[in-house]
């Protein structure tokens, strides 16, 4: 995990109630390409995922999330540093879509901008028994910039789009703020440590040459 | 006079006689105590007795041992041999378990020292306990860094890591922000130096993490003493608090935390038991790699507890997970917990704390942790007075118990079992009341029938004594006891 490649190392969020099938979506999204891999793990709180977009190699890690009422306050330590989250919420269960909302309000908070949103209207398969409006989701949706996806873990439906294009955003939220990084925080401290250990090269070339590893 | 001379005379004859004399003829006065030999000379011929006769025993205890099985199953007569052949095997038994330990210590002697050789390079002695878990592994990959650190190419490296953790020694009016920044830009310096560097030009990126690792670890085990749990900060306190915090929680049970765990099945006992060790373990290792380590064996052994305790199956989700590592962290009550996390967040490299399988199972420890530090009555979905119940209940237990790990699971049971049988015992005492009141009653009726009895018999025979004896006595006692009776 060198610097280069932490590059297109992106970590994705899964949040939303206990029950609207966040492991699922996980599993299937992972489970078809990594099939045996991950069939004889049993563990599906955290997978791997690599992905080809437009000719660039990228790696996103997805966290699952403890989605007990009692243990949302624990939110905020597993969404920081995370470049994107995907929110569910379970079609039939009109709670769980309040439950993004509330998600959203804090996500907005804590992360501002930087964070690449999805929202995932699952258990389309049951249709026949929504409680929860399509297009007032997708409204919702629109008003705090994030994408509405209809998405079947059951059917293996809007899955790959959904992650494809949280993953799309997140290129391009790197993109973005790449060159502010790098000059602002990154560059000063790092350049520091640089020039310091640069004045103290020739010195211990010296050393290094005739004496050899007897210096340590 | 002479009488006297005579009796010395006499003691002398007898102290002169040879037969007195030791038998080995060393001058010196024998016992018959001792055989007939002087002190000296009887222990020596005694010893070399003895050693003769050990010889012998193990002897036959050598090429006898197989046969030892069949003069076990000789019954009676042979019983003296039998016993003298056990007590043989016993001894033969135990020269070879010190034999077989000598060269277990030898063999751990070379093997520690490894491990033990790289303490005390890496840092002057703290009260860091050696590592358990397989050292020769963890050590390997450092060893090999150390030797590469040594090579003449790498010296600017060695001098880079020499330099950085001087200047953080020497300067200790830094925050403990102030040197995880300088720490994390180290680690991000070091990294670009090393891609590059021209002895990693042509290895695999895996080489670099390998080195980088060695770096944090290196670095890492020289600074632990000034930024493990430092004083400017309230990590200590923290710690305190929490311990008895944790203490104050034994009677969660699995079923508090809606956490899938079977307490009963022998195996998942075993691996609770090891998930917690690992958690503990944390705390003697230096370096943030290898309390990351600790925690991801912990959780691997989760994953192994929810696995057995769902006999259905299916994967395990976050929502399972996550109770469990709570349930494991308090009854493990790690030491030091919060110091290690925070030392862990402040000095891992942070590569590895956002990404990969590590850095999401160090991110649900720290949710565990947080979860911990907040939690009440509304988190265990239980009222407000039954919670303060268990907890100010449990307050007086616990310091009474001081920390020998409390089994809340048992305790409870053996409470529930006491309840019960105070319950039957109250039962049983009514049900003897009310037997014992019955048995007055029916003892007064009958000394009520008797005087009855007693009565009428009197009547009976006075009326008879009168007159009529032959007539009907029988008849008019049987009607007035058949009347009484009836009263009754």
């Amino acid at each position: 995990m060198a610097a280069a490649s932490r590059k297109n190392q992106f970590k994705v969020v899964l949040l939303g109630e206990g029950c609207v099938g966040k492991t699922s979506l996980m599993l299937r999204y992972v489970q078809d390409k990594f099939n045996d891999k991950h069939l004889t793990t049993l563990q599906a709180s955290f997978l791997n995922k690599r992905l080809n977009i437009d000719g660039q190699r990228v790696n996103i890690a997805i966290w699952d999330t403890a989605g007990q009422e009692r243990f949302h306050a624990l939110g905020p330590i597993y969404y920081r540093d995370s470049n994107g989250a995907i929110l569910v919420y379970d079609i039939t269960d009109e709670d769980s879509f309040f439950k993004v909302k509330k998600w959203v309000k804090e996500l907005k908070k804590m992360l501002g901008e930087d964070i690449a949103l999805c929202i995932a209207g699952n258990k389309i398969d049951l249709e026949k028994d929504r409680h929860v409006d399509a297009a007032e989701a997708d409204a919702y949706a629109k008003t705090v910039g994030a994408k509405h996806f209809h998405t079947s873990a059951k059917l293996n439906k809007g899955i790959e789009e959904m992650f494809f294009e949280l993953t799309k955003k997140m290129l391009e939220t790197q993109e973005k703020s790449e060159p502010r990084d790098g000059l602002v925080e990154k560059g000063n401290g790092r350049r520091k440590n640089v020039l310091i250990v640069d004045e103290q090269q020739p010195q211990q070339q010296k050393s290094g040459g005739c004496c050899g590893g007897g210096g340590s | 006079m002479a009488e006297r001379s005579k009796t010395r005379s006499k003691i002398y004859e007898r102290l002169n006689n040879p037969e007195l004399r030791c038998k080995t003829g060393c001058g010196f006065y024998g016992n018959p105590a001792w055989r007939g030999y002087c002190s000296v000379c009887y222990r020596e011929v005694y010893l070399k007795q003895q050693r003769a006769r050990a010889a012998s025993q193990s002897r036959e205890a050598a090429f006898g041992e197989g046969s030892h099985n069949l003069h076990s199953e000789v019954p009676i007569g042979h019983e003296q041999v039998e016993t003298r052949k056990l007590k043989f095997n016993k001894f033969e038994e135990k020269k070879k378990f010190q034999l077989e330990s000598k060269k277990q210590s030898v063999k751990n002697l070379f093997k520690k020292s490894p491990g033990r050789s790289m303490q005390s390079e890496g840092a002057p002695a703290l009260n860091a306990v050696p590592s358990l878990v397989d050292p020769s592994k963890v050590a390997s990959g450092f060893r090999e860094f150390l030797k590469t650190l040594k090579r003449p190419a790498a010296q600017d490296l060695n001098e880079k890591c020499k330099l950085f953790i001087q200047r953080l020694l020497s300067d200790p009016s830094l925050s403990v922000e102030k040197q995880s920044e300088m720490v994390h830009d180290f680690y991000g310096a070091m990294s670009e130096h090393l891609q590059s560097h021209p002895l990693f030009q042509n290895q695999p990126p895996e080489e670099i993490d390998r080195t980088l690792d060695g770096v944090e670890k290196h670095i890492m085990t020289k600074l632990y003493r000034i930024v493990f749990c430092p004083a400017s900060t309230d990590d200590e306190a923290r710690d305190l608090e929490n311990q008895k915090r944790i203490r104050s929680f034994n009677w969660i049970s699995p079923q508090h935390l809606d956490a899938a765990i079977n307490t009963d099945d022998k195996q998942v006992q075993q691996l609770i038991e090891e998930s917690e060790q690992g958690l503990i373990e944390m705390n003697t290792k230096r370096a943030p790699q290898d309390k990351l380590a600790c925690v991801v064996r912990c959780c691997k052994d989760i994953f192994e507890i929810i696995r057995l305790s769902t006999p259905a199956g299916g994967a395990v989700s976050a929502d399972d997970f996550l109770p469990c590592l709570i349930y494991v962290v308090l009854k493990a009550n790690p030491t030091m917990l919060h110091s290690n996390v925070q030392y862990i967040s402040r000095f891992c490299n942070p590569n590895k704390l956002m990404m990969g399988e590590a850095g999401y199972f160090f991110t649900n420890l720290c949710c565990a942790l947080s979860f911990i530090e907040k939690l009440d009555a509304q988190a265990l979905s239980m009222t407000q007075e039954e919670f303060n119940r268990k907890m100010f209940g449990d307050e007086t237990d616990s310091s009474e118990q001081s920390k020998a790990s409390p089994e809340p699971p048992v305790m409870c049971k053996g409470l529930e079992l006491m309840k019960a049988n105070l319950e039957i015992l109250e039962g049983l005492r009514e049900r003897q009341m009310k037997l014992k009141k019955d048995a007055l009653c029916l003892q007064e009726q009958m000394t009520e029938f008797r005087n009855n009895v007693v009565k009428e018999v009197d009547a009976i025979l006075a009326g008879t004594s009168k007159g009529n004896m032959f007539l009907k006595p029988t008849v008019t006692t049987s009607e007035h006891q058949g009347a009484t009776v009836g009263a009754s």
